[in-house]
């Protein structure tokens, strides 16, 4: 039975001083502290990989707003990850012109390299795969973007090549990437 | 290439964009420092509204008139310091549209100068770029210009010893096209549900945070520097066609020479696919093209004459729109293509209106059984009355109307192929890619 | 906005080139309905206007006569103007309207047969009314995962077609924080953020504003039957003093369900939750159906003859009769004759006689606000009242006052109230100005400019000093600027709203508050102000006050004084909340005869000599007194069962026995002749009986059944198979299908009309939409007259004694909330709220369970209660208030906190959850006896009892 229903964490004790810092500036360059909702879910994101539960009522307290507003507005974005993500995050461009240029096959040589389908995540954790709209480059199709990186002009063979490259850079050094 | 003839374009650099002192020899904010202390915010507004400036986001709507609907910049009003807004719409998400891109990432301080002219003129002392988070490079460039921007008195308070304050903020976004809608874009800078606003009030009178807010494109706004530069006449003659200035066109598909290329409006549809993108890949044949973006309606070959200006494209039965080339050839299915294009609406629809949230998806049941051989003659008709349901005037915002654009062309100019796959029941291309 | 279609603002509107009058106070959509014309519509409502999303009210606008083409707009969002020209019928518009109700259908379940909301679903009507008729869409649908939304509301996500309404009406319109939109495309789906009870009061709603069966009351889905089988009766909710107007639903006996009755001036299309599921009282275990105390003749029948002859014996004894604020105004009437003024009691203890008099003379001079005009305010300040728990529609009107800034600031841009989003766009976050004086937190914390957290002693010398700068102009240095900004926006207001109320039992408070608004008002001829008094017939009792009434002390002590000729009490539906131990234990002491009239056991009715079963509101003809002093009617779902029936039945047949002189110890069969010999003895009796004996004459019976009720001839087949007599009801209601047009009923049983099976269809009987009923009686007001006596506040217990302020939320005040086993599900936990210096300054911790220690200001009574200790970042110094349950209502001198042991703790668990396990246990043996007792249909006709011929 649950009596105490929830036992309230305080945002300063969740939160790390650097998240907190980069809140406070995305409230202060706002007019109310509700329009730093997105910038703060980015924040914890880029810091935890993903919004989990505990850090959604977090931030939501924090910017004094309520859970269910801020659930709202994150499951509204796609690039806010609700769920646990890989420490890649694949997002393959699906939209026309990659389509006109064959993103099908390098859909189909990911998926079969990584076993893994839309929406999943590798079992080591390292890749989960995600569908994008047109990442805008169009004129290099087709695309994807793993993390902040952009990768252009793929083949199917070219984004296995990728894929094998981070999975053996993080095998031997276990080197930060830029996420 | 030079600033005369290539005005947006002619500063950029993709690899290492030019730095505040780079960009300030090349002659940048001359045109923001013109503004700010030769002219009064109106004199700036009629010298844009000469320009014959339209919108370069896809409606085409004259940029110097949308300015003119912001409530005047009234003195006696103590909170008008800090009631207006300037948005720069740095959303780029239409398919196959990626000229933004180009401004953002190669020539950053041109837009900053650009925002600071725009902002005064309207009498705004804040204003955002709202990016599309998938923009991370660009994300970078243009905070580091911002710093250089504030350090060098651009930005912030007194710019260059005059009256003006102005601070500009980067807010990168977190997906979702509709975002690129003017006013569910104000709507994500609230940090709320991107669906768009009832309209009225038009932003320019009740927009970000319910005060008037103007929003523009990149590169609509790119353009300003050199209006003040050179004036708008100059502007006016870059393009010997009816439209004014120079159009950034892009083109994609299987052509040999996709990319970007800033021309005088007007030039023809074959001159950018032709002269400039190299034509089709070899072995393969025009089928039919987009002129302007994911949400544009077909055009054939037949079409190659058409000038890419507003109104000869919207007489050729389609829109200019973002002025960006989608190439179908001969050897991908049009109807697979019609249904990726309906997959991506259907997904990115905000779900606020019927016709669109139920609409569109829809659209893509029946297409999708269509391209796999299971469609029956019925559907054809189906989709037919689905394109008029969610036309121009029923739905909420012009999604859904983007989205039809190319669905009713389609069926229109395509319609041999649709009754191949019901007949056939099967895509006649399949194995032809 | 002007309630009257004729109005100057009416402009000629040509609908299918016919000429209609139509108003431009609103849209076109409340326009069209408003002319009885058919357009279905989804996301708009005419409480919460116009977003624009669903897009079904599509119409075809045309420029001019020549105009062939016309173009779709949608009705909703567009204006009214002068010679506008549309069409309904035009096969543009007529497609478009079809194909989004086929859209919705994409991934509508098509789930009628199991939804509750079949047989009243505006989608179902919608549907119909488009011709849409066929499936058309051939692939799969998407399917949502439902949630666990606590006690009362059901949901059923799959049903959803996204028309956003109930996230417009939740959290928007209603103030609710745990309710949201969630997802993009057509993947969007609406509920809490996590499984759970949800926190508004006004959950309920959202089953009626949803226009499918998203949304389903879980106590009605529970014990289900079919809106045509109902059979269903107006009434006056008698929860609270707001008087709400309900329609109540029975099937078989039972009460199944409250619905919303629309009233303009009143609730309008909404109500709390305390109203639509607190109804279950009449259900429950502990209801009173036999007497006590009388034997019948016959073993099983209970005949006028058993009680005359049990009550003889009492023939000219002197009785003392103590009405209640939840008996009908009629019954404390009754007794109050029959007794005499002079041995009549309100109920009232002698602290509340004395606000209760100056309640009643203020309301001889300040007519209360209706909701309506509640919520035209453009400031509010409420007076240490929690009215969200005390009258929990009010603090719903309230909310809507707060908006009128931001329309306000929309109509200056041209945007009209209705436009609801783009007011929202151009208002934000803009309030009008909220001012709280409180001793605790409330739930309109949120939405105050600014909450002065305070002791009610503060309170009332801040009031004081209000008063005596308001009467003398001084200087305002001495308030704080909170209390300047308070004042100066206050006299800026142009319709400013005061709010206070009787829960603090303080006179002090209350004529410190009176004292003030009767200066203010002097100052602001606009200024409204509302006394909220407990229940739902507190006012009527005030008409019944006079310098004779007893205070219970009196009586009390009348009835332990020997000498007195007193020979007993006759209680009438009061179970004597108000008495502390001590006096309670002097009544079990006493040998003087104890007459109780009442519905379900109580602390009294377990003393009482005679028990008579009082019919509790569903079964009885009656009328209570809002807190304007608005006299409504309630009629009878269904008959009761004999020997229950309405108190004041009983008190006829009391009169007979022990008043055989009084001239109102007669026979009376129906409230209208109860009414007439009131009229005869006494020409002041408000309720004027002849012109209702005409209307009585002039309107046809009203079926309380409707057309479509199923199994009329073989309802009662179990037991015979002859077609049964119908039980005789003795108002203008039929217990069948048989009756007159609904146009003509001022009271609606149910709202029903053709297309329209849904709730929706009121605005078939509105003159036009959201605005006054059709046939409306106009709303019958007390006439207070003067009274001679002042009471004089004897030794008050001085406030600032007190030192804890009980939070009681609206599901545990009174006897009636504590029937219902789901009401005792809601609390959670016990709550202490202190503020930072307090908890420091006692050594405790935030976040701790502490034992608590009370000690009544009034009997030097001790409680201890085990509750866990929250900071309120708001509070300052010493004052402490929580939410403890089982905690008497009275002032606590004294308060000691301490951290609690771990087994104090565990053991008050271990209640926590045994108190638990016994609502869930009453829930379901409730349901269970229900469910039986439907094969044993119940009637007046078959059950025998009372000289039932
Ligand atoms: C669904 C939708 C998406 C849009 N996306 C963009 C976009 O990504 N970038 C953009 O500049 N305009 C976009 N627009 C157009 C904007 O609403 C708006 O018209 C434009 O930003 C105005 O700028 P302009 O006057 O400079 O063209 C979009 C419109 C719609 C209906
Ligand atoms: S057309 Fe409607 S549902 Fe679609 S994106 Fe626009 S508002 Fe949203
Ligand atoms: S009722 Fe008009 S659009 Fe929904």
């Amino acid at each position: 039975m649950e009596i105490i229903k929830t036992i309230t964490v305080h945002p300063k004790d969740y939160l790390t001083s650097q998240e907190l810092a980069e809140i406070d500036h995305e409230i202060s360059i706002m007019e109310t502290r509700e329009a730093a909702g997105i910038e703060a879910l980015k924040v914890v994101q880029a810091h935890r990989g993903w919004i989990s539960d505990e850090s959604l009522h977090v931030i939501a307290t924090y910017l004094r707003m309520s859970s269910a507003e801020l659930e709202g507005v994150a499951t509204f974005y796609n690039l806010i990850y609700r769920q646990p993500v890989g420490k890649y995050v694949i997002h393959l461009c699906d939209s026309v012109s990659c389509h006109l240029t064959g993103y099908q096959q390098v859909l189909n040589a990911i998926v079969q390299h990584l076993n893994i389908g839309y929406g999943q995540t590798t079992e080591d954790n390292l890749f989960t795969l995600l569908s994008n709209v047109c990442l805008g480059g169009c004129d290099k199709a087709p695309v994807m973007m793993i993390g902040k990186q952009h990768y252009e002009h793929l083949t199917p063979e070219k984004a296995v090549e990728i894929i094998t490259a981070l999975q053996n850079q993080n095998q031997n050094e276990n080197v930060e990437v830029e996420l | 290439m030079n600033a005369l003839t290539h005005p947006l374009t002619h500063l950029v650099n993709l690899q290492s964009p030019l730095n505040l002192n780079e960009y300030s020899q090349q002659g940048g904010y001359l045109g923001a420092e013109k503004a700010l202390k030769e002219y009064s915010p109106s004199q700036v507004l009629d010298i844009v509204k000469n320009s014959q400036l339209k919108g370069r986001g896809g409606a085409g709507f004259p940029t110097g008139m949308k300015w003119s609907f912001v409530p005047h910049y009234d003195e006696s009003d103590a909170r008008s310091q800090d009631n207006k807004y300037l948005v720069c719409n740095a959303d780029e998400m239409e398919p196959g549209t990626f000229k933004d891109r180009l401004l953002l990432e190669g020539v950053p301080h041109q837009l900053i100068e650009a925002m600071i002219i725009a902002a005064y003129t309207i009498g705004a002392n804040k204003a955002y770029i709202f990016l599309r988070g998938e923009y991370h490079l660009a994300a970078k460039r243009i905070e580091s210009a911002l710093k250089e921007a504030y350090q060098a008195n651009w930005l912030g308070e007194n710019i260059q010893g005059s009256e003006y304050q102005l601070d500009l903020y980067l807010h990168t976004s977190a997906g979702r096209y509709i975002c690129g809608e003017e006013t569910a874009l104000i709507n994500a800078l609230e940090g709320k549900r991107a669906n768009p606003r009832a309209k009225p009030p038009f932003p320019q009178v009740a927009g970000l945070f319910g005060k008037p807010t103007i929003v523009n494109n990149v590169e609509t706004l790119s353009n300003l520097p050199h209006i003040l530069k050179n004036g708008p006449d100059w502007f006016i003659n870059i393009s010997p066609n009816s439209d004014a200035g120079s159009k950034i066109y892009g083109a994609c598909g299987r052509i040999k020479n996709p990319g970007l290329w800033e021309l005088p409006m007007g030039v023809t549809i074959g001159e950018v696919l032709n002269t400039h993108a190299g034509g089709m890949q070899d072995g393969l044949k025009l089928k039919g093209l987009l002129p302007g973006g994911a949400s544009t309606d077909f055009l054939l070959p037949e079409h190659l004459d058409t000038p890419m200006d507003y109104d000869s494209i919207a007489k050729a039965g389609s829109r200019l729109g973002t002025g960006g080339l989608i190439v179908l050839d001969d050897k991908n299915c049009p109807v697979a293509m019609v249904l990726n294009l309906l997959q991506f609406f259907a997904q990115e629809s905000c779900g606020w209106c019927t016709p669109c949230r139920d609409g569109t998806p829809w659209a893509v049941e029946i297409l999708t059984r269509i391209e796999q051989g299971k469609g029956t003659i019925d559907d054809i008709d189906s989709l037919l009355k689905l394109c008029d349901f969610m036309w121009i005037g029923k739905t909420h915002c012009a999604l859904a109307p983007g989205a039809v654009e190319p669905l009713k062309s389609a069926l229109t100019y395509f319609n041999d192929e649709f009754m191949q796959h019901i007949e056939h029941g099967c895509c006649p291309y399949h194995g032809a890619y | 906005m002007s309630d009257d279609n004729n109005t100057p603002n009416t402009v000629t509107v040509y609908i299918d080139d016919q000429p209609y009058q139509v108003s431009t106070d609103d849209n076109l959509l409340a326009g069209v309905l408003s002319q009885k014309l058919n357009l279905p519509y989804f996301c708009w409502h005419p409480s919460m206007g116009s977003v624009g999303a669903c897009r079904q009210c599509a119409v075809t606008q045309y420029q001019d006569e020549n105009d062939q083409r016309g173009r779709l707009v949608m009705a909703c969002t567009t204006p009214v103007t002068d010679g506008m020209r549309i069409s309904l019928k035009d096969s543009q518009s007529e497609t478009f309207r079809e194909q989004v109700i086929s859209a919705m259908m994409t991934n509508h379940p098509h789930d009628c047969p199991v939804c509750a909301e079949g047989g009243e679903c505006h989608l179902q009507d919608m549907t119909v009314m488009t011709g849409h008729s066929t499936r058309e869409y051939k692939g799969d649908k998407r399917t949502f995962v439902n949630q666990n939304l606590g006690e009362f509301v059901g949901h059923e996500m799959n049903r959803c077609i996204t028309c956003y309404r109930c996230v417009r009406y939740y959290k928007d319109y209603a103030g609710g924080t745990d309710f949201g939109v969630y997802g993009t495309s057509n993947k969007v789906c609406f509920g809490r953020q996590e499984e759970g009870q949800l926190e508004s009061e006004f959950s309920g709603n959202l089953i009626e504003v949803c226009p499918t069966g998203v949304f389903t009351n879980k106590l009605f889905s529970a014990h289900y039957t079919r809106k045509w089988d109902l059979q269903s009766a107006p009434s006056i909710c008698s929860f609270c003093s707001v008087g709400c107007n309900t329609s109540v639903g029975e099937r078989y006996g039972s009460v199944r369900r409250v619905m919303n009755r629309y009233n303009y001036d009143i609730n309008g299309y909404f109500l709390c939750d305390k109203g639509r599921f607190g109804i279950g009282f009449v259900n429950g275990l502990t209801r009173i159906r036999k007497t006590k105390g009388i034997s019948p003749q016959f073993p099983n029948k209970l005949s006028r003859l058993d009680v005359s002859k049990a009550l003889v014996h009492f023939k000219g004894k002197h009785f003392i009769g103590v009405g209640s604020a939840r008996a009908s105004f009629e019954a404390n009437y009754y007794l109050q004759q029959l007794v005499g003024k002079k041995q009549f009691s309100l109920g009232y203890s002698h602290n509340e006689m004395v606000f209760a008099e100056q309640h009643q003379q203020f309301l001889k001079h300040h007519k209360a606000p209706s909701l309506a005009e509640i919520e035209q305010s453009d400031f509010v300040l409420i007076i240490d009242e929690d009215i969200t728990q005390i009258a929990p529609r009010i603090a719903l009107s309230v909310r809507q006052a707060l908006r009128n800034a931001s329309i306000e600031q929309a109509e200056k841009l041209g945007v009209p109230s209705w436009q609801d989003s783009a007011v929202r766009t151009i208002g934000g976050n803009t309030l009008s100005p909220l001012y709280l004086l409180q001793s605790k937190a409330t739930k309109l914390d949120d939405v105050a400019e600014a909450v002065i957290l305070q002791k009610t002693q503060d309170t009332i010398e801040l009031l004081h000093l209000f008063t005596t700068l308001l009467q003398n102009n001084h200087e305002l240095s001495k308030l704080s600027d909170d209390n300047v900004s308070l004042l100066n926006k206050l006299l800026a207001a142009k319709k400013p709203l005061i709010v206070g109320g009787w829960s603090h039992q303080s006179s002090a408070l209350f004529s410190a508050t009176i004292e003030f608004i009767a200066v203010l008002s002097k100052a602001k001829h606009t200024l409204r102000a509302c006394l909220l008094p407990p229940e739902a017939n507190s006012i009527g009792q005030l008409a019944l006050m006079d310098e004779n009434s007893l205070s219970i002390e009196q009586v009390l002590y009348k009835v332990m004084d020997t000498e007195d000729e007193i020979d007993g009490l006759i209680l009438l539906e009061n179970d004597f909340a108000v008495l502390n131990d001590a006096q309670l234990n002097c009544l079990k002491e006493t040998d003087k005869t104890i007459i109780c009239l009442d519905h379900s056991d109580n602390q009294i009715t377990a003393l009482a000599d005679i028990i008579f079963p009082a019919a509790p509101i569903t079964e009885s003809d009656g009328h209570l007194v809002n807190y304007q002093g608005q006299i409504q009617a309630f009629y009878q779902v269904h008959p009761s069962v004999l020997p229950v029936q309405e108190s004041w039945r009983w008190l006829s047949l009391i009169a007979k026995a022990i008043y055989p002189k009084h001239a109102l110890a007669q026979e009376v069969d129906s409230l209208a002749e109860l009414h007439q010999l009131f009229f005869q003895q006494d020409a002041n009796w408000p309720l004027n009986t002849a012109a209702n004996a005409n209307d009585a004459k002039a309107i046809k019976a009203i079926a309380r059944e409707p057309h479509r009720a199923s199994g009329r001839t073989a309802k009662m087949a179990n037991i015979s198979v002859h077609e049964a007599k119908v039980s005789q009801s003795t108002d203008n209601y039929r217990f069948s299908m048989e009756g007159g047009d609904l146009n003509h009923a001022t009271e609606m049983p149910f709202t029903w009309s053709p297309g329209w099976n849904s709730n929706q269809s009121i605005h078939q009987f509105q003159r036009k939409v959201a605005g006054q009923l059709t046939h409306q009686a106009n709303a019958q007001f007390i006439d207070f007259t003067d009274i001679k006596r002042v009471i004089e506040p004897r030794t008050p217990l001085s406030e600032h004694q007190q030192c804890f302020y009980p939070q009681i939320p609206w599901h545990r005040s009174g006897l009636q909330s504590s029937l219902n086993p789901e009401f005792a599900l809601l609390h959670q936990v016990n709550k202490v709220f202190m503020s930072s210096t307090e908890i420091a300054k006692r050594q405790l911790m935030e976040n701790h369970w502490v034992s608590l220690e009370l000690t009544a200001a009034c009997t030097g009574e001790k409680r201890q209660y085990i509750a866990q200790l929250l900071l309120d970042e708001k509070l300052t110094g010493d004052l402490i208030y929580g939410d403890i349950d089982q905690l008497p209502d009275r002032i606590y001198s004294e308060v000691s906190v301490s951290i609690a042991s771990a087994q104090q703790v565990e053991s008050y668990q271990n209640r926590c959850q045994q108190l638990r396990q016994k609502a869930n246990q009453d829930k379901a043996l409730i349901l269970e006896k229900l469910k039986v007792q439907d094969a044993y249909i119940p009637i007046r006709l078959v059950s025998g009892g009372l000289d039932n011929a």
